[in-house]
């Protein structure tokens, strides 16, 4: 018991101290001031490449992904500038700078706009519209307070609809989040980006039809991995063989 | 000379015509000209001399003057009538041969005819005689040898050698043709390299006398405007057409192919008597020195019309409500670069809005049509406009003013206040969309919060808490649910609250035990049992006996061994309350025994 509990302490302190990999939190933060610079500079392939060792040392944060996406927009690699700018809106989702850039980005893409319905537009903004952390948090919080809430009124003895209609109401907010979370899981499970002009082909090999061509910054649904090939499914439901070294999940 | 009142043409002409078909006198002006067939001649041959009286059908020959060595000889007279560019025209040619009986010039002297109780005189004609074979090809008008410099030509000129910049200037060009049939006349082609020019006319056909030669005169007229200051040089002008040359030409007579400018004989040309050639004429150049338009006096708004101009304009109406509609008409006409004269500029301010001009240039001048609207209700009248050029014959600049205009603006109900519509439609501000570019934002010069890669610490963490939550909440539900159980079922309560009285009990017992107090003992005993059992069975205290008690167990299936041990603890306790026997400690240790045994075999078994 004693030695779980050592160890339990341990690697708290790991995970509080900032020691995530290769490198330590001090390390990275320099890292980012030196990209910073060499973006300055115009050095925007070096500044990509400082910024890709932030996150190949085991750190990450919502300006690091924005930083080296805007890297790649100016190195011309417009396929990973749009992948990192949605790396980044996982970890800082309303940040205006973001969204006018990626919608920038998105504009010089040539993938025709996705043809969506209200609902499709609305569910796409909603599961954008927070991070993973404030999903969580926010969770964590309403069952909290819908915890303490049904206890008050149990304890409290309030009237019958007097609990049913507050703790149904916190219950439902929770079970809102809790699905917006869920969708937010579910929909960043599989995507990907597009980051290399592809032909997608019937089957996983390179003599097959090609069935659509996709372009750099298309938005797409990782199905299944085969050796070299995944399969994609494009926003308007079409399905094909792409290599997986041209599509990179989010 | 008396002054002849100008006439509609066609009226007149027919007037006239029928006037000439009964031999009566035109009322068109009368001169009279004298031309030679030739300027130069060989001795030995003559010259024809004609005396044309124009605005006659007929009249006496006049009689020609002594000519020293010259013997002349009346031909006969030649009357002709025309219509050219509408114009009619009768005349009369007198026709005299003169033959020199030496070389030498010879002048032949004016003729004077009395016509009308008026005296009109011919020009005094000279006239070279030279040795016969000094001339080439001398004799008539034959193809080889004519020097067709003298017959055609062409003439460019202009009034004026100087000019201002941009000033309109008159250019003629004159095509000259004298015993010759022209056909094919081209439009000349004017090189005009610093100037603008306007488009060449349709050209006109008249007559004039050089030297005593009558030519028949094509004029081409335009403007010229020069667009540059500094020495210019205009032309040369070129032209092309078509000379017909007989071959074998009869010889003049006053009549005919000579008198007919574009000659037609149709016999001569069927029997192929002319040879068509197609012939270039080029005039000289002209040199024309531009001056600029002098600064001193250069009014404010002067925007380089030159020439005479009016100015007019003109606003209506002069009552209008805000927002509503005004007409600013403007015009300008004269004589002076008008394509390239500019209205008075108008621009927006706080009173008027300006829409787009429309601008139409009807020949006779430039109008201008603009709608104007007033923004508020403040404003008396519309300001005045001017209009500035340069006069380049009185060379000063003059300025025409046109207004203000009075005007009377009152405001709209603020229920009928309208938006000016137009370019502002969508933009009630009155701002004009501006234009932006669009790129990428700048990066962030703050490294945030930096995590470690693969999943938020919030993940495992909110986890941890939902479930620790969940589990803390349902203890608390449960706890709650068990304490109004507890409140609410009596029975419950009891049968819970059972083996905690009866553990209590025993240990009171216990305690008389250590005393050795046998009947507190034994009470303390049978009381537990009683409340223990009445507590299991929700039986009052009093209510609780053996036969009770063993009823209900027997009832509930309890094992028989169990109730024979019951009643073994309560027969003994019966025994001592009641009997008063005194039994030794050990007895009472196991009665204590037994009563604590019941009681957990009941606990274990109870269903």
């Amino acid at each position: 018991m004693k030695n779980f509990i050592l160890g339990l302490m341990f690697f708290s302190l790991l995970t509080v101290s900032g020691f995530a990999g290769a490198l330590s939190r001090q390390e990275a933060t320099t890292l980012f001031i030196k990209a910073g610079l060499s973006y300055e500079e115009g050095q925007f392939a070096r500044a990509a490449g400082q910024y890709q060792e932030i996150i190949n040392g085991g750190w990450e944060s919502g300006p690091v992904y924005y930083n080296l996406a805007n890297s790649y927009f100016r190195a011309g690699e417009l396929g990973k500038a749009v992948l990192n700018f949605e790396r980044a809106r996982r970890l800082m989702p309303r940040d205006s700078d973001l969204e006018a850039n990626l919608s920038y980005a998105m504009s010089l893409t040539k993938n025709p706009p996705a043809v969506k319905s209200l609902w499709q537009t609305f569910k796409g903004k909603l599961l954008v519209s927070f991070s993973r952390t404030e999903l969580d948090v926010a969770l964590c919080v309403l069952g909290l307070v819908l915890a303490s809430v049904h206890l008050w009124s149990l304890y409290g003895q309030w009237p019958g609809r007097k609990r049913i209609f507050i703790c149904g109401l916190l219950a439902t907010l929770f079970v809102l989040v809790g699905l917006v979370l869920i969708g937010q899981i579910r929909w960043e499970k599989n995507s990907a980006i597009v980051i290399k002009d592809s032909s997608c082909k019937f089957e996983p090999r390179l003599e097959a039809t090609t069935y659509f061509d996709v372009s750099p910054g298309l938005r797409v649904k990782v199905l299944r991995d085969f050796e070299s090939w995944a399969k994609i499914e494009r926003p308007d439901g079409k399905q094909g063989w792409i290599i997986k070294e041209n599509v990179e999940k989010i | 000379m008396p002054r002849y009142k100008r006439k509609n043409i066609f009226w007149p002409a027919v007037f006239f015509m029928v006037l000439f078909m009964v031999r009566s006198v035109s009322a068109e002006d009368i001169r009279v000209e004298g031309t030679v067939d030739d300027s130069a001649i060989e001795l030995g041959s003559s010259v024809q001399f004609r005396i044309t009286v124009y605005g006659v059908q007929q009249g006496t020959p006049p009689e020609l003057p002594a000519i020293p060595d010259v013997e002349s000889h009346y031909l006969g007279p030649a009357t002709k009538v025309s219509i050219i560019n509408g114009q009619h025209s009768s005349s009369v040619a007198y026709n005299y041969q003169l033959f020199p009986s030496k070389t030498g010039t010879f002048k032949i002297p004016a003729v004077t005819l009395n016509l009308q109780g008026r005296d009109y005189s011919t020009q005094p004609i000279d006239v070279q005689v030279v040795d016969a074979g000094s001339l080439p090809g001398a004799q008539g008008n034959q193809a080889q040898g004519i020097n067709l410099r003298d017959k055609i030509f062409l003439v460019m000129g202009t009034p004026k050698k100087e000019c201002y910049l941009n000033e309109r200037i008159p250019l003629t060009v004159k095509l000259f043709v004298t015993g010759l049939t022209v056909k094919d006349i081209q439009y000349p082609k004017i090189r005009h390299e610093g100037f603008l020019m306007d488009d060449v006319k349709e050209p006109r056909q008249g007559h004039q006398v050089i030297g005593g030669i009558e030519y028949d005169v094509i004029e081409f007229q335009t403007f010229i405007y020069p667009a540059r200051t500094g020495d210019l040089s205009l032309g040369p002008t070129t032209l092309v057409c078509n000379i017909l040359i007989q071959r074998n030409r009869r010889p003049d007579t006053g009549f005919g192919e000579s008198d007919s400018f574009f000659g037609n004989d149709f016999f001569t040309e069927f029997l192929g008597a002319y040879d068509t050639h197609n012939l270039t004429l080029e005039s000289a150049d002209l040199k024309i020195r531009v001056q600029a338009l002098p600064e001193e006096g250069k009014p404010k708004g002067f925007s380089g019309a030159v020439g005479q101009f009016d100015f007019n304009a003109s606003m209506g109406p002069a009552a209008v409500k805000v927002g509503d509609p005004l007409t600013l008409r403007m015009t300008i006409t004269g004589q002076g670069n008008l394509k390239g004269v500019s209205f008075p500029a108008l621009s927006e301010n706080n009173d008027f809005k300006f829409y787009d001009p429309q601008i139409k240039d009807d020949g006779n001048g430039k109008i201008l049509e603009q709608v104007a609207i007033p923004l508020n209700d403040k404003i008396k009248e519309f300001p005045a406009l001017k209009f500035s050029y340069f006069d380049p014959d009185q060379k000063q600049y003059k300025t025409v003013t046109q207004g203000p205009f009075p005007l009377q603006v009152t405001a709209l109900p603020k229920e009928e206040q309208m938006k000016v519509v137009g370019v502002f439609q969508d933009n009630p501000s009155g701002v004009l969309p501006e234009v932006v570019g669009r790129d990428i934002g700048f990066i962030k010069d703050r490294p945030g919060r930096l995590m470690p890669q693969g999943g938020s610490p919030a993940g495992t963490g909110t986890m941890l808490g939902l479930v620790l939550i969940t589990l803390a909440w349902a203890a608390l539900v449960l706890f709650h649910n068990f304490s109004q159980r507890l409140k609410k079922d009596e029975k419950f309560a009891r049968r819970l609250h059972a083996p905690g009285h009866a553990r209590r009990g025993l240990a009171r017992a216990r305690t008389y035990l250590e005393q050795d107090n046998q009947k507190a003992f034994y009470d303390t005993l049978f009381k537990t049992l009683q409340k223990y059992f009445g507590h299991k069975c929700h039986l009052p205290d009093g209510a609780v006996n053996l036969e009770t008690v063993s009823g209900i167990l027997k009832a509930r299936g309890m094992d028989p061994g169990l109730l024979e041990k019951l009643k073994n603890v309560f027969d003994q306790c019966e025994i001592v309350r009641y009997a008063s026997s005194r039994v030794d400690t050990a007895r009472m240790r196991e009665s204590f025994r037994l009563t604590q045994e019941l009681i957990d075999d009941f606990e274990r078994n109870w269903r």
